[in-house]
């Protein structure tokens, strides 16, 4: 009796899109997980485009790419903090450029030990985390998020990065059990401290796996549920991005919302970057929705079947 | 001449000279926003005159095994599968900021006489002109032994006298300057263009020719660095790839030709 009692009480962590955007309001502190356009829990992020959040503060790896250049082009975003912004071969990120130089977002800028530093101050306790690294860089005169002091033992000048605490970290790996203890088929990148830093994390996944997967190798949880608020199934959730070693970024997708982006850089001219959202963010009705749109079954095998490869494209 | 008739593209000079600068006891660090030509190098090194050295990449792999190039440098190391290790971005942080790393490349939107790089800003930088892509990691040009330069367009626009924004620290304002303010990793040691080889002199850290690119003249390279270069009476041509470093280039690292058909130089 007492058994079945005990077992009564561990609650499934599985939550819906419409469960998760409950969670996110106006005016909030989002970060996001992933590195590049790797591991991007790109179905929230559009949901929360279509939800119409506004005023977000973003941040996320010191490398961050079309989740927060999508947030950026729907004007949900109210300031971002950066390191690099930008889709790496592909080019820069067309939206934020836009937005930076004419002025209708704020701009922090950082780098990976602002960032990091940051997130680590949070999750060790404290205000601000010591680094030496941007000395003689002009973001330190420039950036809101580090200032200088003199080390109280020794003399030095140290740099004082500031915590970071975002109230919501959204992450995608790529497999998670109900209970939230995510697991990577390879690089976590900044996720595990970028989950220590935030209030409330939200997992989304590829695919669900059975909780004994689990228990029966513990080594392999990077992400151990008990930080997790809730654990959404999405697969291919990651697309147009890559998440590792189970489908390649798709980057004939990627290089049409950079267009498109990149024309609306011209005054006047947002009808492609309009259309662009109209198809791929405001209406599709869910994940399945989105998929048949880029593509369906046979787009994502492909990309599924090139990371199996190491296809070039 | 067209790149046809050269032995080989300015780009796989560029990662010839930055390949054979490389040391059996370096530790490596390869990545960046832009990955192709420090991928080339690096690889090259370590395949063919340095496999003690530990390589780390940005994407979070260790001593990842000889892959072909693809455009994407991360994607490139993902394709290979097996590595030493994987580490995570925390890991990152640790080496980036003790100076346990050896060395790093940058490349950037405009760069200066002494070294310094912008990734930043074109014009002020609370009304920028242009907005460029940002720094993923500044401590890479603070911490390491040394850094190497890649500018992969060598123009007026580029070699300027000073930048407008210093993201990546070089020697500031020459002499001392850097070390003045405490920065203890030694700074830009080599830049390696489309057209040439520079270095920094000892006293005054100003950029220095070392070598000319076989194709180049000494003129079309001064003609194109927006600030007077120190130029010693006898500057060399830049040693042409052998036929192994070659070999390996086009056999192994770059089958595709990335190389060979990037655009840009001037």
């Amino acid at each position: 009796m007492a058994e079945e009692a005990r077992k009564q009480t561990r609650k499934s962590k599985l939550g819906t899109v419409e469960d998760a955007l409950a969670l996110v309001h106006d005016g909030m502190y989002l970060a996001f997980g992933g590195h590049v356009y790797f591991n991007k829990a790109s179905h929230m992020v559009r949901a929360i485009a279509k939800k119409g959040v506004k005023d977000l503060t973003l941040s996320g790896s010191p490398y961050a790419s079309y989740e927060l250049d999508l947030l950026i082009a729907v004007g949900a975003a109210r300031k971002v903090m950066v390191g690099n912004l930008g889709f790496e071969y592909l080019g820069l990120a067309p939206n934020f450029r836009k937005a930076v130089q004419q002025g209708t977002i704020e701009s922090v800028i950082g780098d990976e030990a602002t960032l990091v530093g940051g997130y680590m101050a949070t999750a060790e306790g404290i205000p601000y985390h010591p680094i030496v690294s941007l000395r003689g860089s002009d973001v330190l005169k420039v950036s809101t998020l580090a200032k200088e002091y003199i080390a109280p033992w020794g003399g030095e000048k140290i740099i004082a990065v500031k915590a970071l605490n975002p109230d919501l970290a959204i992450l995608h790996c790529q497999e998670a059990d109900e209970f939230g203890n995510g697991r990577y088929k390879a690089q976590p990148y900044f996720d595990q401290i970028i989950a220590k830093a935030s209030k409330k994390v939200i997992l989304t996944t590829d695919e669900i796996i059975p909780h004994d997967y689990v228990t029966k190798a513990p080594d392999k949880t990077v992400i151990p549920g008990f930080m997790v608020e809730m654990v959404l199934h999405l697969p291919f959730g990651a697309h147009p991005c890559m998440s590792t070693r189970n489908y390649l970024h798709d980057e004939a997708h990627l290089k049409e919302y950079i267009q498109c982006s990149q024309m609306s850089l011209k005054e006047g001219q947002t009808e492609a970057l309009d259309e662009y959202l109209r198809k791929y963010v405001y209406e599709p009705e869910d994940i399945y929705d989105y998929l048949d749109r880029v593509g369906g079954l046979k787009r994502l095998t492909e990309l599924k079947l090139m990371m199996a490869q190491g296809r070039d494209y | 001449m067209a790149t046809s008739e050269r032995r080989c593209s300015w780009a796989e000079q560029m990662a010839v000279v930055f390949a054979r600068d490389m040391k059996d006891e370096d530790i490596a660090m390869m990545g960046g926003a832009r990955h192709d030509i420090p991928f080339a190098a690096v690889m090259l090194a370590k395949n063919l005159y340095c496999p003690n050295m530990t390589v780390i990449t940005t994407g979070c792999y260790v001593n990842p095994t000889l892959t072909a190039m693809h455009y994407s440098g991360h994607t490139s190391v993902l394709y290979s599968r097996d590595a030493d290790a994987i580490i995570n971005g925390y890991d990152i942080f640790e080496v980036s900021e003790t100076g346990y790393i050896s060395f790093f490349f940058y490349h950037g939107i405009q760069l200066d006489k002494h070294g310094n790089v912008n990734l930043h800003f074109i014009g002020d930088w609370k009304k920028p002109t242009i907005r460029g892509p940002g720094a993923v990691n500044v401590s890479m040009a603070v911490t390491p032994n040394r850094h190497y330069l890649f500018p992969i367009r060598h123009n007026k626009r580029t070699f300027v006298d000073k930048v407008d924004f210093v993201t990546l620290p070089g020697f500031l304002d020459g002499g001392t300057s850097r070390k003045d303010i405490g920065i203890k990793g030694g700074g830009p040691c080599l830049c390696a263009s489309p057209l040439g080889v520079f270095d920094f002199e000892e006293k005054t850290k100003r950029m220095r020719v070392k070598s000319v690119h076989d194709w180049v003249t000494m003129d079309e390279i001064v003609e194109n660095t927006g600030f007077e270069l120190l130029i010693p009476d006898k500057v060399p041509t830049t040693q042409l790839p052998t036929d192994d470093e070659l070999r390996m280039l086009r056999e192994d690292i770059d089958p595709t030709g990335i190389l060979r058909g990037l655009a840009g130089r001037l």
